[in-house]
């Protein structure tokens, strides 16, 4: 091809070149676009699995082993109670669970459903104490192995650290936490939006029973409020590439079926950690136990990305200062609280690295 | 095959315009809200919304009550009830499935791989 520069004109052939180009892409733009308006919902979550306990909004699931030998530890995922676990496993080829199964790892997610009005009373504790516990003995029983390992999302992440800390000496030997906030006090504008001194989240909570999913959805999208029509305007350009529409779409219903949250829940997040920072101070109290993060020892592995806007790098980086272990690994990607997990980057870089440092501690 | 740092690349140019056009808007947005008047602010809205969907619901409830119609409350509670049923008849069939020895006839489940995978790394990776 030929190329410009800034000191030539483009030559005849070049132009034409691009020319046919955009012609070319006018035409798939228009089919793609067509096909956009007349498909339903994008299949999603595609990678088999089967429903092994489930327990109100709890949902525990094993994902079909495809591997000649897998490794010993299972491994269990812990989705952030505010989304759906398919961002783990949006399509084929762009899915962390099956890159994980086709390295060898016996994988399981605790995903969520939405929270019925009588589930508007659990808190923290329920998911620590309770749903962890839980589907930990229900792996162990499927599995026949006495140890587990786990990798928490954002604040299945938070959950996963709170259940490691009260739990010492558990089935727990490895943990991976990918973007999980620590120290609120940098959690940027969701400090501002949720001050103590104007948010009477006693009464929301109160009122509403369980936090709508609107109510979550809109706060995560005020954080970059360009963002949706900046995605639909790349989406427009590339339409014609029919990758990126399928991803763009994926993403799309991933972002649209956010959860909404137990009002309980709701409100001990805002009060004992966006307000107490207590999880990063070391003086939460979860079921009586005093959460010191201090207290696990066990290997852990820490992914952060630099410019995620929900739990920002800040507030994510203190962790590995914070817990006990001697064995610590800490990954920091360019990108977004999303795109680490299912972006170009991750598929590159923290589904490898992730492979690396747990498969050696999975035997 | 694009080009991208051909300067008459409209596509690439379109690109960056919106990127452009992104970061500005949040950069401005984010000042804009990022203040504790924002947040005050907020919270009134808030209040205001949780008040008014209060007062509305329980209106709307008493209405259908009158009209001896169920409200959304009482489908909710159906909803869960048979929630509750699916996933009981989920467990059964999953027992009984369990019991039977295959996986819903799918060979892949009725022999599990052993567990005996290694590594390739060295642990210090």
């Amino acid at each position: 091809m030929t190329q410009n520069r800034n000191d030539e004109q483009p030559d005849a052939g070049y132009l034409m070149n691009q020319m046919q180009q955009m012609v070319d892409r006018t035409i798939q733009r228009g089919k793609n676009g067509f096909e956009l308006l007349r498909s339903g919902q994008i299949p999603v979550g595609q990678t088999p699995k089967d429903l092994i306990y489930d327990k109100g909004t709890l949902k525990l699931f094993h994902y079909r082993p495809v591997a000649d030998e897998i490794y010993r530890i299972p491994l269990i995922i812990v989705m952030a109670t505010t989304n759906k676990g398919f961002l783990f496993d949006l399509a084929p080829g762009q899915s962390m669970v099956e890159y994980l199964i086709a390295r060898g790892f016996d994988v399981y997610m605790i995903d969520w459903d939405a929270p019925v009005a009588t589930e508007r009373n659990l808190g923290i504790a329920d998911y620590t104490h309770d749903f962890l516990p839980t589907c930990i003995e229900n792996v162990i029983a499927e599995s026949g192995e006495p140890d587990v390992n786990i990798i928490g999302y954002c604040m299945g992440g938070v959950l996963s650290l709170i259940y490691a800390a009260a739990q010492r000496n558990g089935p727990l030997k490895n943990l991976v936490c990918l973007t999980t906030p620590v120290n609120w006090h940098e959690m940027g504008l969701f400090r501002h939006w949720a001050n103590e001194k104007y948010l009477d989240v006693d009464k929301l909570v109160d009122t509403l029973g369980i936090i709508p999913a609107d109510f979550i959805a809109n706060s995560f999208e005020m954080l970059r409020p360009a963002s949706k029509t900046a995605g639909r305007l790349r989406l427009w350009e590339q339409m014609w590439n029919d990758d990126f529409v399928k991803s763009y779409r994926a993403f799309e219903r991933w972002g649209n079926e956010t959860l909404p949250l137990a009002g309980e829940y709701y409100r001990e997040t805002t009060k004992e950690l966006l307000w107490g920072n207590k999880l990063f101070t070391g003086t939460l109290k979860v079921n009586g136990d005093l959460i010191d993060l201090k207290n696990i020892t066990i290997p852990i592995m820490s992914a952060m990305a630099e410019h995620d806007h929900i739990a920002n790098y800040n507030a994510t980086k203190p962790l590995l200062d914070l817990v006990g272990s001697t064995d610590k690994h800490e990954l920091v990607l360019k990108g977004g609280h999303v795109s680490l997990i299912a972006g170009p980057n991750a598929v590159k870089r923290m589904w490898p690295n992730v492979d690396n440092w747990l498969g050696v501690r999975s035997v | 095959m694009t080009n991208k740092n051909t300067p008459t690349d409209p596509a690439a140019m379109f690109q960056e315009w919106v990127s452009q056009w992104e970061r500005a808007t949040d950069k401005f947005s984010n000042q804009l809200m990022g203040t504790d008047e924002f947040g005050k602010y907020l919270s009134q809205m808030q209040n205001f919304q949780i008040e008014f969907q209060k007062t509305f619901a329980d209106a709307m409830s008493r209405q259908l009550t009158n009209l001896n119609m169920p409200t959304r409350e009482d489908v909710l509670s159906i909803s869960e009830h048979l929630q509750s049923l699916e996933r009981r008849m989920s467990r059964i069939e999953s027992a009984l499935t369990k019991l039977a020895g295959t996986n819903n006839g799918n060979p892949a489940d009725s022999a599990a791989p052993p567990r005996t995978k290694k590594p390739v790394q060295a642990p210090d990776a």
